[in-house]
């Protein structure tokens, strides 16, 4: 049973192909790791996924739902940390949990209970009435985690969710997003920190200028003798810090 | 060595001046309509008044000749207010100041910067233009180039007034003490010429001659006009130096980060799956200034039902109406408030288009009703019950009048709008203006009913029925292309 399946998704922006005929397919419970540099398309297939961007062509189904025919009910199964983290300004990070519990269909106090918890586990507890454009980016992108995982989602997609975060958040992050995948919930994750990445996820894609270049387990990739690092740099072009001879001169 | 150090600051403030001016127009382009900014609807509006004023200067420089300087004193005052206004509309810069803080630049150097910045929109040339123009009757006075050079003083220390507001206004403690200083001078004022003899106004009158505008006119006719430049000066370098220091004030707060700050949507408790979007909503609100316009009428109404000897009902409901006017910026420009970040979370809710503008339309109801209900409740107390429940209908009608047209320009015509600074909708002249007449529509109509011999409680129904239907009308048509329309919104308030 794939709980991620996209059938030759696509999306231009003018002349300018973001992503391709993009073909996954992501079983329920497994943490998939979503790679590739800058502009490549990763956020652009996140937005696709979340109904944040309308595809130009193809589809996708979220737990068996289609994106385009019952967006409503993927994006009730969906929890997502989007690139920009959607959050408003002069709101609080307790004021952004407040509102989103009951959109999902949450009574206020189990939106107020299990927000306090989220907080805590986050070590954001004692930050919570700050404002969110006045916390730092790290707090900032809690505070989005924590809306993501609030309704018990049973998809997360999470766009660079360690980028910012402390050590002990990010290993609390982390341990969640293992305990959810043996609970079931199947997540989708981008990141440039490919160490992370290759410690957590189970299986992953490389997409380079829009394109898949790359998909397989990390089983795979191991059993081959080579690292996910190795692989990436396989696929992406890398230009030499010597060039720049002027630096530090 | 000093120089060459002060010609580098100079070409750092030139080179950011210049890409300020690069992006602030640019950004016409980038979203693809004249439109943007609103400055077409100001251009034009500036442009009308301009040509009204044009036509009172000339009645200024006779009046001058005949020693009558009431005409050139209400001329400086309004230039005054519209350089208030220019400095407080809405941040003109596409970068604000705090962003630049890390930059090797001295704080007079941002200040001038920002101060600059206002002048780039072409509704600030015209108020430069007209500020100018108070020379033409200055110089047929008996001290031309004295009176000429109290204006420019005067309008220099107003452009400083201006700046001095607007930064206060981003301080959370000057805000309020300055909302509360409106609210106690307009009460006082109320109380005194309520409580006030006609002649006793000689009182205030005694002060006049102090104001800067009765200096000016006094320096071009030439009582004791150095004495009135030096007081212009003095009143120049004064604000000066505090609109410099509440510069600083604004940074100082901008980068002071205040944690553990009270939860106000916490105590604003709505019930219901979109109790917290309509709770963010209506504290935004609550943010525009042009909320507040809405209290000063509110204000007005219920000081004429307790003053009036016999308040009438048709007065009462061109107060209930008059309400609509200023608060329909935010009924035209829903999502003005919003970030693009914001509408990314509206997407991702699982919530359709017409429950995403149904959130904000119960968000302007819940603004609209609290301003409108002391009028209400005054009117059922002076007028009798049943100007309450006609008011009460009258604002339902005009509440969904006010929607169905906003809900088409707040997809249609968004702009970004910012907190503490007035706003409109983007829209061109006529669609804004025609927006106004239809959302004022059901207290015209309203008003008539009652004086005709149309009258009868089935018509008022029925009126009331009609702007209903156009309101779900526009909720049905409208929510369903707001899925459609997000990327664009999301594109304009970014």
């Amino acid at each position: 049973m794939f709980e991620i399946e996209t059938q030759n998704l696509t999306k231009s922006f003018g002349r300018l192909v973001a992503a391709q005929n993009l073909n996954l397919q992501i079983p329920t419970g497994t943490i998939f790791g979503f790679l590739g540099p800058n502009g490549s398309g990763k956020s652009t297939t996140v937005k696709l996924l979340t109904g944040l961007l309308r595809p130009t062509a193809g589809d996708a189904l979220i737990g068996g739902a289609s994106i385009l025919s019952s967006p409503l009910e993927v994006k009730q199964k969906i929890g997502v940390l989007p690139e920009d983290l959607a959050l408003f300004d002069s709101l609080t990070i307790w004021e952004h949990l407040l509102m989103t519990g009951p959109v999902y269909g949450l009574s206020g106090q189990e939106t107020k209970q299990r927000g306090e918890q989220l907080l805590r586990y986050l070590d954001l507890w004692s930050s919570r009435n700050t404002y969110v454009d006045e916390a730092s980016t790290g707090m900032r992108k809690k505070c989005g985690l924590a809306m993501a995982l609030l309704h018990n989602p049973r998809v997360l997609f999470l766009d660079e969710p360690f980028e910012g975060i402390d050590p002990v958040a990010s290993r609390n992050i982390k341990d969640l997003l293992l305990i959810m995948a043996r609970k079931g919930v199947t997540v989708f994750l981008t990141s440039h920190i490919l160490e992370v990445v290759e410690r957590l996820v189970e299986s992953f894609a490389i997409i380079v200028a829009g394109e898949i270049v790359c998909s397989q387990t990390m089983k795979e990739t191991l059993s081959s003798g080579e690292t996910l690092e190795d692989l990436f740099f396989k696929h992406v072009v890398r230009y030499k810090a010597e060039d720049l001879e002027w630096i530090g001169q | 060595m000093d120089r060459a150090i002060a010609q580098h600051h100079a070409d750092g403030m030139l080179t950011l001046l210049r890409f300020q001016w690069r992006a602030y127009w640019r950004r016409f382009a980038r979203g693809g309509k004249s439109t943007v900014g609103n400055q077409g609807l100001t251009l034009i509006i500036v442009g009308i008044v301009l040509f009204r004023y044009v036509l009172m200067l000339r009645h200024a420089t006779n009046d001058l000749a005949r020693g009558k300087t009431a005409l050139l004193e209400s001329l400086l005052a309004g230039i005054s207010f519209a350089w208030l206004f220019t400095t407080n509309s809405r941040e003109q810069s596409s970068v604000a100041t705090r962003q630049w803080l890390h930059l090797p630049l001295s704080l007079k150097e941002l200040f001038t910067i920002k101060a600059i910045s206002f002048l780039m929109p072409p509704s600030a040339w015209l108020v430069v233009a007209g500020s100018l123009a108070i020379s033409y009757p200055l110089a047929h006075t008996p001290h031309p180039v004295v009176g000429i050079v109290g204006a420019l003083l005067f309008v220099s220390m107003s452009v400083f007034v201006g700046l001095t507001v607007t930064h206060l206004l981003s301080i959370p403690f000057w805000r309020r003490l300055l909302g509360a200083s409106a609210v106690a001078l307009v009460g006082g004022s109320v109380v005194y010429l309520a409580n006030s003899e006609p002649g006793n106004l000689s009182d205030v009158s005694a002060f006049l001659p102090l104001t800067p505008m009765a200096l000016v006119a006094r320096a071009a006719l030439g009582q004791q006009s150095w004495a009135a430049i030096t007081l212009l000066v003095i009143s120049n370098v004064v604000s000066f130096g505090v609109a410099l220091w509440s510069f600083r004030k604004s940074l100082e707060s901008a980068r002071a980060s205040s944690f553990e700050k009270s939860s106000h949507l916490g105590r604003l408790h709505i019930s219901g799956r979109l109790g917290g979007l309509v709770a963010k909503d209506i504290r935004y609100s609550w943010r525009l200034l042009d909320a507040y316009l809405g209290l000063l009428a509110t204000a007005s109404g219920c000081f004429y039902l307790v003053i009036a000897p016999e308040p009438t009902l048709d007065i009462f409901l061109i107060f209930l109406t008059l309400l609509f006017v200023p608060l329909a910026p935010l009924a035209f420009n829903c999502f003005g408030l919003d970030t693009a970040a914001g509408l990314d979370r509206y997407a991702l809710c699982p919530l359709s288009g017409r429950t995403i503008v149904l959130s904000k339309n119960l968000a302007f109801l819940s603004v609209a009703g609290l301003q409108a209900l002391p009028l209400m409740l005054l009117a059922g107390w002076q007028l009798g019950a049943f100007a309450a429940v006609l008011g009460f209908v009258a604002f339902i009608s005009l509440a969904c009048a006010s929607l169905a047209w906003g809900n088409w320009m707040s997809l249609s015509h968004p702009m970004k709008m910012q907190f503490f600074r007035f706003s409109s909708s983007s829209a061109s002249i006529f669609d804004a203006l025609a927006g106004v007449v239809f959302a004022t529509s059901p207290g015209v109509l309203i008003i008539y009913l009652v004086n005709s011999r149309y009258y009868s409680p089935l018509n008022l129904a029925l009126a009331g029925l009609l702007f209903g239907s156009f309101y779900f009308f526009s909720l049905m048509r409208y929510g369903r292309r707001f899925d459609r329309k997000r990327e664009t919104i999301a594109h304009v308030l970014g």
